[in-house]
């Protein structure tokens, strides 16, 4: 068989998973501290796929999904004015406690309370403080400074745990508008980060850029398509003609 | 088949119980001592094609960046938003108000407490301090039939003044704080009750421990703006939109597919 065929249908299959991407960002464009994945492909030799140390003998490469990052851009920030939101500014994420004791990062500061006072992020896992415990907060009016530092009826209590990460692209998502890295690749934030209270940072979802991807992806994948219908006729042409007596 | 037509619905889905919110807090704009409620999303879990750090050749070199496919985003909780709403003057002594912290405790018909920002009070046939349906106002507090004028002092001290300019002190209003309110189970009618998520209620006098200050002819309007929720609204048609759109490309993706062979 042609290679062609393969080479087409497997471009069309890197553009589903295109696709499967910008839907995951569109279904998140509200999603509170949510970052955007962007997809990157590459071009693999066919003549490399079975093999390796063969010489690329041949000009046809396959498509293929190379990588994909996660965008760090902060997304916009908006005034909501309820006690437990908070936004960051700079690049730095909120410290959680994940249920099995590990820790992840977080930019989604939407949290809430639970009936002990401990503060939660909105899938119950624990927010930790500067020096890594759980925070639990007294009953009370909360004030919170610049750099985190929380006050409960102007008492100082705690403070915002803050990290940044050393390599951006070591970041792996998780449900629930969580990220994990190593522990290595985590330091503490620095001064240049300051807290927001009463302000939320919104999805850095493009929508208009998601948009415009979405209908190139389509119409790539339909001329991949084009090129199957193409490479179809010629093998139909091939079977009925070649070798046909002409009488 | 294709994930996005999953991810996208997820998404619709997600963004037509944001409108339900949203739409929630417009017909409440005008209720006395509401709360706005907030829907908070979250993304769902990732499908792992590649991790970071794999290996990406035999000869030990590392992919630095990973590919993971999310499948889209879920309902994580509605909010209630207890910012205090603004205060309208009434001039009905029997219009109350908290500000600052706390709710008023109301007697339900069961013999149950419910909780409420909605001072709105009236008495009733036996005198007693009741709301807009007619639950007592927890402790009671009865009314003489000969009461001039009532007076509300900030500490939620209810006095009468009878004929002859005697004043009567009737009895103090208690209001209660929880160390979560968000957490609280709305009732309907304005009326809140304790849920596993609130706490227990702490129960003081108006002014003293945190609590806040009972106020008198003027009622907590409702804390809805307007504005935030128009804008609101809009974004969270458009983001429905947008996953309508999605759906479409996958389809028509699906179309191509199948039109390949004739």
């Amino acid at each position: 068989m042609q290679l062609g065929f393969f080479i087409s249908g497997g471009a069309g299959q890197m553009a589903q998973n295109r696709l499967d991407t910008i839907s995951n960002n569109l279904a998140n464009v509200n999603t509170t501290g949510y970052m955007e994945d962007r997809s990157a492909f590459s071009s693999m030799f066919s003549s490399k796929v079975g093999r390796e140390g063969a010489p690329d003998s041949t000009s046809a490469a396959y498509l293929s999904m190379n990588k994909q990052y996660i965008s760090t851009q902060a997304g916009a920030i908006r005034e909501t004015g309820s006690q437990f939101d908070f936004a960051i500014q700079g690049d730095a994420f909120f410290r959680v406690q994940m249920q099995d004791g590990s820790e992840a990062l977080t930019r989604a500061g939407n949290f809430k309370l639970d009936a002990q006072g401990n503060l939660k992020t909105q899938g119950n896992q624990a927010i930790l403080d500067q020096n890594g415990a759980p925070i639990t907060l007294p009953l009370g009016e909360i004030s919170v400074t610049d750099n985190g530092a929380i006050s409960v009826n102007g008492q100082p209590v705690t403070q915002l745990g803050l990290s940044m990460v050393n390599d951006p692209r070591m970041l792996q998502k998780m449900e629930g508008v969580l990220l994990h890295t190593s522990a290595t690749n985590i330091v503490p934030a620095d001064d240049s980060i300051a807290v927001k209270h009463g302000a939320l940072e919104q999805s850095n979802v493009n929508s208009v850029l998601e948009m415009a991807s979405m209908i190139s992806t389509m119409r790539e994948y339909e001329s991949m398509m084009k090129v199957i219908e193409n490479y179809n006729q010629q093998v139909s042409q091939l079977n009925d003609r070649v070798g046909v007596v002409q009488a | 088949m294709m994930r996005a037509l999953w991810t996208s619905a997820t998404g619709m889905a997600a963004q037509s119980l944001n409108v339900d919110v949203i739409s929630n807090n417009i017909a409440n704009v005008n209720t006395t001592g509401f709360k706005r409620g907030r829907a908070n999303f979250q993304d769902l879990m990732y499908q792992q094609v590649k991790a970071p750090g794999a290996e990406a050749s035999a000869a030990g070199t590392q992919l630095p960046t990973g590919v993971q496919v999310g499948l889209g985003v879920r309902t994580a909780g509605v909010d209630s938003i207890f910012t205090e709403g603004s205060f309208q003057q009434t001039d009905n002594p029997l219009d109350m108000n908290i500000q600052g912290r706390g709710f008023f405790q109301i007697q339900l018909p069961n013999g149950d407490t419910a909780y409420t920002r909605d001072g709105k009070f009236s008495v009733d046939a036996n005198g007693q301090l009741v709301t807009q349906n007619g639950d007592i106002v927890q402790p009671g507090i009865t009314m003489p039939a000969d009461a001039q004028a009532i007076q509300v002092s900030p500490d939620g001290t209810v006095s009468a003044v009878q004929p002859g300019g005697v004043q009567t002190i009737l009895g103090q209003i208690q209001i209660a704080d929880f160390i979560n309110p968000a957490g609280l189970t709305h009732l309907g009618s304005n009326l809140f009750q304790t849920s596993n998520a609130s706490g227990e209620p702490v129960i003081g006098n108006p002014t003293e421990n945190g609590l806040g200050a009972v106020g008198q002819g003027m009622l907590e309007m409702s804390n809805v703006s307007m504005v935030e929720e128009m804008v609101n609204l809009i974004a969270g048609q458009r983001a429905y939109e947008m996953n309508s759109k999605s759906i479409q490309a996958a389809d028509e993706m699906l179309q191509t597919a199948n039109n390949v062979r004739r």
